[in-house]
C-alpha cells in the first residue's frame, strides 16, 4: 500500500503526459484524417471527382504509413521530429509520430464512414443544384456525423493504447509508467493499479463515444 | 409550347459485360403544363432518360433543352443553377436521415442562397401544400414511406420549379398510398402549372394522372400515346405487354417458376 502512496503523484503525471499525448494527436488526426478521407471518397473512380491520378497517389501514401509497425515510424520519423519540435525526446516529441501515424489511419476510417452515405441522398443533393462543396458540408458530413463520430472514439482508444509506445523516446504515460515503476521494480500493485486506470479509461471513451453516437444518429 | 425538348440524345455506360446503350437516340417533346409518363421494363432506361433532362448524367450526344435553354451547351456552374428550376422525387425518397422533415424543406432553398428565416417560411408553407404542417420536426425515420414521398415533394416544389421530375415515385409505398401521392402530383401540376415527367413500370400509374406516355424499350422511344384515349390500340409489343400484364403462377411441377402473362 506504502508502494502506491509514493508512486502516487508519479501516477498522475503519467496520467497527464497520456492526455496530452491525446489531446494533441486526436484533434489534428481528426482534422487533417478528415480532409484527407474525404478527397479519398471523392476521388475514387466513379465518385463525384474525376481525379484517378490523385486518387491512386493518396491511396498508395496512406497505405505506405499505415504499413510501418508504429514502432518503426517513431525511430524513423527521428529526424522529422527534431526538425519540427527540436528535440527527439519527450513528450512533445513523442506525439509527432503519433499524428503522423493517427491521420492516414483516421483518413482510412472517415473514407468508410462517408462510403457508407446513401448514393440517393447525394443523387437529390446534385439534382437541387449543389456544387462539390456544397455536398460535402450539406450532404456527406450531415449523413456521415455519427459514423465519424465513432471513428473519432476508434482513434481514441488506438492512440491512448499505441502512447504506451512513447515510453521508448521517454513520451513518458501511463503505459509507460506501468513497466517502469510496475514490471522493472517488481511492485506489482502499481501495476495493476495503472493497468486498472488504464483500462476504466478505454471504458469511458467507449461509453462517452457510444453515447455521443447515439445522440446524432436519427436513422432509426 | 414546349416544356422539356430532348433531341436525339444517345447514353452509353460502360459495364463490366461490355458497352450498354442505355439510352439510344430519343427524340421527346413534353408538352409545357402536361404530365407525361414514360413507361418501360426495368432495364430500358427510363431513370436514365429522366436523369439526362436535368444534366444529372450527361448525354454523349443529343441536346437537351428546357423551357427553351439548352442546357446541354450551358457550363457545370450554369447547370447547377439551371437545376434549381427543376424538382426531382425518387423511389427511395432520397432525404436526409440526419435532418427534421422542415430542414429537408430548407435545404434547397439554402442552396439557393435564400435568407434563414425567409427559407423556414416557404419550407412550413410547402409542407402545408402536401398536408403535413404537423410534421415539421419529425425525422425521416419516424414518417411512413408515403409521408416521406409528401416531404419529397415539399423539397422538391421549395425553390418553385417549372419542371417535377418524378423517378418511381410509387412504386416503394403500399397501394392504397399509391393513389395519395399521385393525387399530390395531379394537384401541384393543375395548382401551380407545374410539367411533370413520370418514370414507372406500371400502365395503372400511367392511366391515374398522365396526359401523354411514351414507351421506352431498350433504350429506344418505341410509341406515345394518351393513356386515356379508349380508341388507342398499342402498337408495340412492350405497350401491350405492360398494358395488360398480370402475375399468373404456372402450376407447381418441377421446374415451377413465376410468368407474367400478356405479351406478343
Amino acid at each position: 500500500m506504502s508502494s502506491l502512496l509514493r508512486a502516487a503523484p508519479e501516477i498522475l503525471q503519467a496520467f497527464g503526459e497520456t492526455f496530452y499525448m491525446l489531446l494533441v494527436t486526436v484533434p489534428l488526426a481528426v482534422l487533417f484524417g478528415t480532409a484527407l478521407g474525404t478527397v479519398l471518397f471523392l476521388a475514387r473512380p466513379g465518385s463525384l471527382l474525376r481525379a484517378p491520378r490523385l486518387y491512386l497517389a493518396l491511396n498508395a501514401t496512406v497505405n505506405l504509413l499505415r504499413s510501418f509497425p508504429f514502432l518503426i515510424l517513431m525511430i524513423a520519423l527521428i529526424p522529422v521530429t527534431r526538425l519540427l519540435v527540436g528535440t527527439a525526446l519527450g513528450t512533445t516529441a513523442a506525439t509527432v509520430p503519433m499524428v503522423i501515424n493517427a491521420i492516414p489511419y483516421f483518413a482510412r476510417l472517415a473514407e468508410q464512414a462517408l462510403l457508407d452515405v446513401d448514393r440517393g441522398v447525394i443523387e437529390a443533393g446534385q439534382a437541387m443544384g449543389m456544387s462539390r462543396k456544397q455536398l460535402v458540408w450539406h450532404i456527406l458530413y450531415v449523413e456521415a456525423r455519427s459514423g465519424l463520430a465513432n471513428c473519432v472514439t476508434i482513434v481514441t482508444v488506438s492512440f491512448f493504447g499505441y502512447s504506451t509506445v512513447a515510453g521508448l523516446v521517454g513520451g513518458g504515460g501511463l503505459g509507460d509508467f506501468a513497466i517502469r515503476w510496475g514490471y522493472y521494480r517488481y511492485e506489482t500493485l502499481v501495476l495493476f493499479v495503472t493497468v486498472g486506470i488504464m483500462v476504466a479509461c478505454v471504458q469511458a471513451f467507449q461509453f462517452t463515444g457510444n453515447t455521443v453516437v447515439r445522440r446524432l444518429d436519427k436513422r432509426i | 409550347m414546349v416544356g422539356i425538348e430532348l433531341r436525339g440524345v444517345t447514353k452509353t455506360f460502360d459495364t463490366p459485360t461490355g458497352l450498354l446503350d442505355a439510352v439510344n437516340d430519343v427524340w421527346l417533346c413534353v408538352e409545357e403544363g402536361s404530365i407525361h409518363g414514360i413507361i418501360g421494363l426495368s432495364g430500358a432506361g427510363k431513370s436514365t432518360l429522366l436523369r439526362l433532362i436535368n444534366l444529372i448524367e450527361r448525354p454523349d450526344s443529343g441536346e437537351v433543352v428546357v423551357d427553351g435553354r439548352e442546357l446541354t451547351g450551358l457550363s457545370e456552374e450554369e447547370v447547377r443553377h439551371a437545376r434549381r428550376g427543376i424538382g426531382m422525387i425518387f423511389q427511395h425518397f432520397n432525404l436526409l436521415a440526419n435532418r427534421t422533415a422542415l430542414d429537408n424543406v430548407a435545404l434547397p432553398l439554402a442552396i439557393a442562397g435564400v435568407a434563414k428565416r425567409e427559407q423556414r417560411q416557404i419550407a412550413i408553407d410547402r409542407l402545408e401544400t402536401v398536408g403535413l404542417p404537423h410534421k415539421r420536426d419529425a425525422y425521416p425515420a419516424k414518417l411512413s414511406g408515403g409521408e416521406k414521398q409528401r416531404v419529397a415533394i415539399a423539397r422538391a416544389l421549395a425553390t418553385q420549379p417549372r419542371i417535377l421530375l418524378c423517378d418511381e415515385p410509387t412504386s416503394s409505398v403500399d397501394p392504397q398510398t399509391k393513389g395519395t401521392i399521385l393525387g399530390y402530383l395531379r394537384e401541384i401540376n393543375r395548382r401551380f402549372g407545374i410539367t411533370i415527367v413520370l418514370v414507372t413500370h406500371e400502365m395503372s400509374v400511367v392511366r391515374a394522372v398522365c396526359d401523354v406516355v411514351t414507351v421506352l424499350d431498350r433504350g429506344r422511344s418505341v410509341e406515345q400515346f394518351a393513356p386515356n384515349d379508349h380508341l388507342h390500340r398499342p402498337r408495340s409489343a412492350i405497350a401491350s405487354f405492360l398494358a395488360r400484364s398480370e402475375i399468373v403462377l404456372e402450376p407447381l411441377g418441377d421446374d415451377a417458376s413465376v410468368a407474367v402473362a400478356g405479351g406478343e
